[in-house]
């Protein structure tokens, strides 16, 4: 595992490794074909990308158009070293954050180029006609994220990724109409091919028609998000799945860290067990809004009626110097707390106030509205609730996975070939993300990163012709019709969903924000049974050779299935607390999450070892030859 | 989209996103244009199955900022030729669109495109 970060000082890493990287002449590059999977930040930056350099670029997306993708329900914003505040941040204090945020368990190198090629993602962006927030003056305007003391966020209204989305998919369109790069919608990718140990081609599975196809090239890209849908409730989209990468997985790409998770601390609070998915309310609503809940314990009086002094402005009281803007597992953690101590409110007891009372009295409603218009609408349309008149609640809820694919520092997976790209693969947010770094990262993957290290590696490379007509392929193809046959084998039995909904329960309970040896140990019995009564019982209604969700949906669970217990797995070996996770076995004295740097400061990287045998752990471990490791003090 | 929903300028190209000055009220303007999905809920909504209110949204997001200056005439009339090509209807004033609009995209949008395409074709 040579994660091939360059030599010499951090700030001419990226420089160098650009410099000695082979090149592939113009004229050279249509003879190259790279398949991109996911078209959203990172996806489409990509191809977009990719195609304008000339290479000839295949898109696979699922959705019926490349902008449905998930990116685009990203709200508050991206963050960027621009400094235009003039209140002294740098690429060096963005990076530091944002290592100091992951809780020092990301690349220094890859984070520190992260920071760098910031500012260019929002020239580029700005370029593309994205319409970012400005000042009178006709500057660009930010507003502050959790866990930093600068203003560096970028925003357009509260769609920020909406409106990234649509100028990345602008310039993939503006490709696919200059006819450089084909298009493929509808198109789920199901299995990975593996030639001479080289990532070569793809299979898929046409979601109209049910038809499966191989399809080859130079070297594959997986921009395809994150996994957090495991959980069963969290903010991702319904369609987000692990099924590319567990693929990938399975074919030899190790999964780094793959425990860890993002609770975000701002999300609208579960209301029974109809609910489908959970809403995320922006978190830059903390810039405005103050989190409380009563004092005392079970005090069900309406929030207006609850006097000052008998509220707890918890967040302010114990992190003064970053108050309401404490980083999200912090915050997700203080919320838990004081929940668990009886203090939550509304009917279920486990939600905090998010009141912008204040707020509206110092700046008035219509400032209020200007800047969080669309989210207080959202709001009220699903509680029914008008956040202008009464405080929101809101409760933590899975939003982000920061595991995945491992990657080196050119974005390559172990599988030569193979490059993962945005929040699918593992590499610059460590054990916690901070707000407005997933927009940046998928981006700077997309538009900055791989175009230069997928040439590198079709430069450098011997690469033997791989037709569709290889035994690989075919071989490939046939595994992922026996797998289909078997899932469809039942005639009656339980829906995939009701399999879903309870591995969702089992890892909320277990492997959440909060773990623990015996919990773990328990998890992983329940998932495995769990996992042998769905390939007893499932019943898929329908076809498998025409549109069928129910297939699509029980592929993504069995993949899920399994990827769960290797979280459970992660989780039991990381004996410390750290990021978004408390290990209750690893805490200070004050209950905060403690973590171990003597004996935890790597990177996990799982190997699959075949069916039925536990994965193998590879550690990568992190050194840290720029910033000092300290206790995370947001106090 | 293809047809010229979009600025021609490949990734790297970009100046500094201070070098084009935007006035706050141009910006927001841009942005209501801008908030469009796509969902296609004003095609739907249309008695002549017309994609105006969406191909409008588009040409004004751009229209109204500098970036997307240099391409506007011809993106005007290309977004509108491919429009037609597609076979959507033709523009009735009804209003339905914007109605139907999730977004609130206003019916403004078609006036101005209907004015961009003018001043494309009296100028060219």
């Amino acid at each position: 595992m040579d994660s091939r970060i360059p030599a010499g000082d951090l700030q001419g890493k990226w420089t160098r490794c650009k410099f000695e990287n082979k090149l592939v002449a113009p004229a050279n590059r249509k003879k190259f074909t790279v398949i991109v999977v996911g078209s959203g930040l990172a996806g489409a930056s990509a191809a977009a990308t990719l195609a304008e350099q000339g290479y000839k670029v295949k898109v696979f997306t699922y959705h019926d158009s490349p902008r449905r993708a998930h990116s685009i329900a990203a709200q508050g914003g991206i963050n960027a070293a621009k400094n235009y505040q003039n209140d002294g941040d740098s690429v060096y204090r963005l990076f530091y954050d944002t290592i100091k945020g992951g809780d020092f368990r990301a690349r220094e190198a890859n984070v520190y180029r992260l920071a760098e090629v910031s500012a260019s993602i929002i020239d580029q962006c700005v370029a593309q006609g994205v319409p970012f927030a400005r000042e009178y003056g006709g500057t660009l305007t930010n507003r502050s994220f959790g866990g930093a003391q600068v203003s560096r966020t970028f925003y357009a209204r509260g769609q920020t990724g909406q409106q990234l989305l649509l100028g990345a998919y602008s310039a993939l369109m503006r490709q696919y109409g200059l006819k450089h790069l084909e298009l493929h919608a509808r198109e789920e990718m199901l299995d990975l091919v593996v030639v001479d140990g080289k990532a070569r081609g793809i299979v898929t599975r046409n979601l109209k028609t049910g038809a499966l196809q191989t399809h080859t090239a130079d070297a594959v890209v997986l921009a395809t998000g994150g996994y957090g849908n495991i959980f069963y409730l969290s903010t991702n989209a319904k369609k987000s799945n692990a099924t590319a990468a567990w693929r990938a997985y399975k074919r030899g790409a190790l999964m780094a860290n793959p425990c860890f998770t993002q609770i975000h601390p701002t999300c609208i609070p579960v209301t029974g067990d109809h609910q489908s998915k959970l809403t995320l309310m922006s978190e830059s609503l903390r810039n405005d809004g103050r989190v409380w809940v009563p004092k005392a314990k079970g005090d069900k009086r309406p929030p207006s009626q609850i006097p000052v002094d008998e509220r707890d402005y918890y967040l302010e009281r114990m992190y003064p110097s970053f108050g309401n803007l404490a980083p999200r597992d912090i915050a997700s953690r203080a919320a838990k707390r004081v929940c668990d101590e009886g203090r939550g409110v509304g009917s279920s007891g486990l939600a905090v106030y998010l009141d912008f009372a204040d707020a509206i009295r110092v700046q008035g409603k219509e400032t209020i509205e200007t800047k969080y218009g669309n989210l207080f609408a959202m709001y009220e349309k699903i509680t029914d609730e008008n956040p202008y008149e009464v405080p929101m609640r809101i409760y933590p809820a899975v939003h982000y996975v920061m595991g995945g694919l491992w990657v080196d520092y050119h974005l390559m997976s172990n599988l030569p070939g193979l490059f993962v790209l945005g929040e699918a693969n593992f590499s610059d947010h460590g054990a916690n993300r901070l707000g407005a770094s997933a927009l940046m990262q998928g981006l700077a993957d997309g538009y900055f990163v791989a175009p230069y290290t997928i040439g590198n590696y079709l430069g450098g490379t011997k690469l033997a012709p791989a037709p569709l007509s290889h035994e690989a392929f075919a071989g490939t193809l046939g595994d992922v019709k026996a797998r289909i046959a078997l899932l469809s084998k039942n005639k009656s039995g339980t829906s995939a969903l009701e399999f879903h909904r309870n591995l969702g329960k089992i890892l909320w309970e277990h492997c959440g924000m909060a773990r623990n040896d015996a919990g773990l140990k328990k998890a992983i019995g329940e998932i495995k049974t769990l996992r042998e009564a769905f390939w007893e019982d499932v019943f898929i209604p329908g076809s498998e050779t025409n549109m069928n969700s129910e297939l699509e949906l029980a592929g993504r669970v069995a993949d899920f299935m399994e990827l769960a217990e290797l979280m459970c797995v992660d989780a039991l070996e990381r004996k410390e607390s750290c990021g978004g996770h408390l290990r209750e076995e690893s805490q200070t004295p004050e209950g905060e999450a403690q973590r171990d740097d003597s004996k935890y400061c790597y990177v996990a990287a799982w190997q699959y070892q075949g069916e039925g045998q536990p994965a193998k752990m590879h550690k990568e471990n992190l050194v840290f030859e720029n910033v000092k490791l300290a206790e995370r003090n947001y106090k | 989209m293809s047809a010229g929903g979009f600025t021609s300028v490949n990734t790297g190209t970009a100046v500094d996103g201070n070098v084009l000055l935007v006035g706050e009220a141009r910006a927001e303007s841009a942005m209501d244009a801008a908030a469009c999905i796509g969902c296609g809920a004003c095609v739907a909504a249309c008695k002549n199955a017309s994609a105006m209110l969406f191909v409008s949204a588009k040409v004004m997001h751009l229209a109204q900022l500098p970036q997307g200056e240099p391409e506007r005439k011809t993106r005007a009339v290309n977004m509108v030729a491919q429009m037609d090509k597609e076979g959507f209807g033709s523009c009735s004033n009804t209003g339905a669109c914007e109605a139907a609009c999730p977004k609130e995209i206003s019916v403004k949008h078609i006036a101005k495109l209907s004015r961009e395409i003018l001043k494309s074709k009296a100028c060219s």
